[in-house]
């Protein structure tokens, strides 16, 4: 008890409790977010579906190797990486990073 | 001379009201010089990057989401090492601090398995458990264990036996005695030990990566010798040096500090 208002009454404390904080809410808002990038095109009864996730600049190893956990990662162009059989309960999570913008349909001939 | 004492009064004034800046100060010299040499062109810009270099390097890492999700890996492993190092080496510290018949079965291997490097263990590890977490966990736990234990044992044993004889004269259990006097009494040796252990355990993290990681701060600079970004391994130095202040000197010293204070026995 007289520890944990130590730590409140230090300003070192409190830096690394806001810290935390900051870091807690953000991870919050990524999972408040995360629905609202997903395509209404995705809606569907099938267990799996294709995926063209849109990221703001172009793809390197790290994102295509984030994303093979989640399914098959088919190509990449530009701004985006075309994943494959992806379970619909893993959608949000593919959508959760803060640089993914969106997650549609692949586009066919895109 | 006078100009000189002049400066270091004014440095005095400035920390004293400031003790931020205290940490900050001492690294403007070492800026400085590595923006000179940086920008005097002595060596290519590849192989010697500036300061405004690797300060772009994390602006760009950070917005690919590469540098957090490393440091966020990174940090993870350690967190579990050095929960896992705490929960079997407290007890095996106090086990030992404890009973003579414990400390003369372990104290020689204990002594013989710390002389054992945490890499050393590496080749044989990789054999058994791959290029994965469970390989790099080991290592981590293995390096936080020695000096959490060893530091237990210390604390257990200066705590003064009096103590432990006055309060069972009282009445208190066994179980009392090591919760309410050992215990507390050995506390600020733990946290000793802890502080040590994660030290250590931080830079073995940082080498198990460069070796058997897919992810992580280490990996990052290993991976980018491949690419031939100085920039990227700079600013992965960088971010240990950083960090570990940040740690050391924010979480563990003062934790130390305020559980020595309040725990720490005064036998005078």
């Amino acid at each position: 008890m007289s520890i944990a208002s130590d730590v409140l009454r230090s300003s070192k404390g409190r830096v690394v409790l806001g810290v935390v904080a900051a870091w807690a809410l953000f991870q919050l808002w990524l999972t408040m977010a995360a629905p609202g990038k997903i395509a209404a095109e995705l809606k569907g009864t099938s267990e799996k579906v294709n995926v063209q996730i849109e990221l703001p600049f172009t793809p390197e190893r790290f994102h295509v190797l984030a994303f093979q956990q989640y399914g098959r990662v088919s190509g990449t162009d530009e701004h985006s990486i075309e994943l494959r059989g992806v379970k619909r309960t893993d959608l949000r999570a593919v959508a959760r990073p803060y640089w993914v913008t969106a997650v549609g349909p692949i586009k066919e001939g895109g | 001379m006078n100009l000189m004492l002049q400066i270091w009064a004014g440095y005095a004034r400035l920390t004293r009201r400031w003790p931020g800046l205290a940490a900050i100060i001492p690294f403007i010299p070492v800026l400085a010089l590595w923006t000179a040499v940086s920008e005097a062109g002595l060596f290519p810009r590849a192989f010697f990057p500036g300061p405004a270099d690797v300060v772009r390097a994390f602006f760009t890492l950070t917005y690919k989401g590469i540098l957090p999700d490393y440091l966020q890996d990174s940090l993870i492993r350690l967190a579990t090492g050095a929960a896992v190092g705490m929960a079997i080496g407290i007890p095996l510290g106090v086990l030992i601090g404890t009973s003579r018949r414990a400390h003369r079965i372990c104290w020689p291997v204990l002594l013989f398995f710390q002389a054992i490097g945490d890499i050393a263990w590496l080749p044989i590890l990789l054999i058994w458990f791959g290029f994965g977490l469970t390989t790099m966990t080991f290592v981590i736990v293995y390096t936080v264990l020695f000096p959490v234990v060893l530091n237990t044992v210390l604390g257990v044993e200066s705590v003064p036996r009096d103590l432990a004889r006055a309060a069972l004269s009282l009445g208190a259990s066994r179980a009392r005695v090591l919760w309410e006097v050992t215990l507390p009494g050995a506390l600020p040796n733990i946290i000793t030990g802890l502080r040590n252990g994660l030290g250590y355990g931080w830079r073995a993290l940082i080498a198990v990566e460069m070796i058997v990681g897919t992810s992580g701060i280490g990996f990052m600079m290993f991976d980018a010798r491949r690419a031939g970004s100085t920039v990227e391994i700079l600013l992965g130095m960088i971010i240990l040096g950083l960090l570990w202040y940040i740690v050391d000197a924010w979480i563990l010293a003062p934790l130390e500090r305020a559980t020595g204070q309040r725990w720490g026995l005064v036998t005078s």
